[in-house]
């Protein structure tokens, strides 16, 4: 029986091994190697292909009609920024029209799962809500490298668990590379760091022939022109020692509105605050939707530990729980702007404060500007918090 | 139970009420503002506009100018003051903060010259308690003639301190929807 020679053996191999032996080992070898490449590029792309795929969103009986972003972006057909659009309702004389957008920042799963909740749960009798649950369809594609968020986290819905991904803020680097030095805000001329070409809410308006991001940002901004929005919503989640939380930004056109909303939150018993748009502070949707569109545009934010720096270990209860012992101490200590004791930030919390606000503002808008009414009905505040969010998604079967 | 015991229990039932009922309103320890009332506040603040909304929800009309000036402050008889600032708002949008100081103690001293009452109050909460924030409020909030503050944001007793350093009535209340509500309809009737 002839052994190969192991590799270490090859300087004192026995030289009279034929040229034609050593060239079929080579072959051998070469083949085998080419078949092991060909497998591991097999496994990887079955494990990756899917994480460009969105989320399972299984539509309410709210829904008229469903079509794609690249439908007023035609530009987008076909790219990693092409996501999906839900719309609810229908046009008529008398009525408005709001588009509500989650998952700018892939994240930030309190805004995604309000918007899939008003895509799943919600109901319009007058006017339009537009929902885009997963704006930034390509940071859901992947998550930040030592952050140690999960991929993806699960709800128990009615029957069935319900599984969401746990994204990036940014778009993934696979879509958009290189990143440049500086990023260089087009319309203004704003400098960021060169990985905020990669953040859809540095990218507003956006350009057609511009970054991905960009590219998306246009998108939405044409969709807000041709279907006259009267109100964009951009919902997100923050880290609880950052001064912005808790709290409706909005445009300057768009404070009163804003204000109206957040007295009706808070007489309903939900603390909220209230922050203007600031002016020199460009790419936000809140300042370049309402800069470079005639709608009315907010942000909304909750918060979420999961992308805190006072975090522990990260795990998937840390997103759905929201608590955290560091958090605790951090309140104790006053570097918080939200109050955080032991009850935590849980998801359903976040997703009721969001789903809540959005009612709000869509009632204040129709208060405000009776010619441009939305009617909208989505699950109240409690019932979200006592029953959990999963109540208020479908069945997976 | 009799016919008679029962006229027995309603007419003890109206004593205790005519005596109690007084004595409840006697301890009652807010005081009234007369209308028109300015809304302004310290740090520009949007709270100034919440508190305007939240009041014009309850029914109690006032202007809002929440970057008043000295000069336009003739004809109100109250002006509330919402104090506090948010760090991000006044970083970004650019506001110097000695120039808002200075507008701050123009405000107060033309008031207390036009015999304004000045209402002060912190409503945002733990979001709007900041090192920047408290530096519009401390110089303020011992100048009023009533503090009205929420309760989440006056954790670390800043305004009970203050309140007690010019011996200023204070009024803290836990929810908007009830207490906040009920305060504000009595004391601007
Ligand atoms: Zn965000």
């Amino acid at each position: 029986m002839h052994v190969a020679p192991r590799s270490g053996d090859a300087a004192d191999a026995p030289g009279d091994e034929s040229a034609a032996s050593i060239s079929h080992r080579h072959a051998m070898i070469a083949w085998s190697l080419i078949v092991a490449i060909v497998v591991v590029v097999w496994v990887a792309d079955k494990a990756f292909a899917p994480m460009s795929r969105l989320d399972l969103v299984i539509k309410g009986p709210g829904v008229a009609r469903e079509t794609k972003l690249s439908e007023y972006f035609p530009g987008l057909k076909a790219t990693p920024g092409d996501t999906d659009v839900y719309v609810l309702g229908q046009d008529g004389p008398g009525t408005g029209s709001v588009l509500v957008l989650g998952g700018t920042h892939p994240n930030e799963p309190g805004g995604y799962l309000a918007a899939t909740v008003l895509i799943e749960a919600g109901s319009v009798s007058k006017g339009r809500v537009f929902v885009i649950p997963f704006a930034c369809k390509s940071g859901f594609s992947h998550n930040d490298p030592g952050e140690a968020s999960p991929q993806r986290f699960e709800i128990r819905a009615r029957g069935g668990v319900r599984s969401f991904r746990y994204g990036s803020r940014a778009i993934n680097p696979l879509d958009s590379w290189p990143d440049p030095d500086v990023y260089v805000h087009a319309q203004s001329g704003q400098r960021l760091s060169g990985e905020e070409t990669r953040n859809l809410n540095r990218a507003f308006p956006g350009r057609p022939n511009g970054t991905l991001a960009e590219r998306v940002a246009h998108g939405i901004a044409q969709l807000i022109l041709r279907e006259r929005v009267d109100l964009t919503i951009d919902l997100h989640e923050a880290m609880p020692e950052y001064p912005n939380i808790n709290v409706i930004v909005a445009h300057q056109r768009a404070l009163p509105l804003a204000a109206d909303a957040q007295a009706t939150m808070m007489l309903d018993g939900m603390q909220i605050s209230l922050s203007p748009s600031p002016p020199r502070l460009h790419g936000l949707s809140h300042r370049e939707l309402g800069d470079h569109t005639p709608t009315l545009a907010v942000l909304m934010e909750t918060p979420n530990i999961a992308i805190g720096r006072l975090r522990g270990p990260t795990t998937t209860a840390t997103v759905l729980e929201g608590r955290d012992p560091f958090y605790v101490w951090g309140a104790r200590l006053g570097r918080l702007f939200v109050p955080f004791d032991d009850t935590g930030w849980p998801l359903d919390v976040r997703v009721g404060r969001h789903v809540t606000g959005v009612a709000a503002l869509v009632e204040s808008l129709s208060t405000l500007n009776p010619s441009r009414r939305v009617v909208l009905k989505v699950p109240r505040y409690r019932e979200i918090v006592e029953r959990g969010v999963g109540w208020f998604l479908n069945s997976p079967q | 139970m009799s016919c008679q015991t029962l006229r027995a229990c309603q007419l003890l039932a109206m004593v205790c009420l005519l005596v109690v009922a007084p004595s409840i309103s006697r301890a009652d320890p807010l005081p009234r503002f007369e209308k028109p009332i300015l809304v302004t506040g310290t740090g520009q603040t949007p709270g100034s506009l919440t508190m305007t909304t939240l009041l014009d929800r309850l029914g109690i009309k006032t202007t809002h100018d929440p970057i008043v000036l000295p000069s336009k402050m003739g004809g109100y008889k109250t002006m509330i003051v919402v104090m506090g600032a948010s760090l991000k708002g006044l970083g970004a949008a650019g506001i110097n903060q000695e120039e808002e100081l200075d507008r701050d103690r123009m405000i107060f001293k033309k008031a207390r010259e036009l015999g304004m009452k000045i209402v002060a109050a912190h409503i945002e909460g733990t979001a709007r308690r900041n090192a920047i924030a408290d530096k519009f409020i401390i110089p303020f909030a011992p100048q009023a003639d009533f503090i009205l503050v929420f309760e989440e944001g006056n954790k670390d007793g800043l305004f009970t301190t203050l309140a007690a350093e010019k011996k200023v009535p204070l009024v803290t209340f836990k929810d908007f929807r009830e207490e906040f509500a009920n305060i504000v309809k009595t004391i601007f009737p």
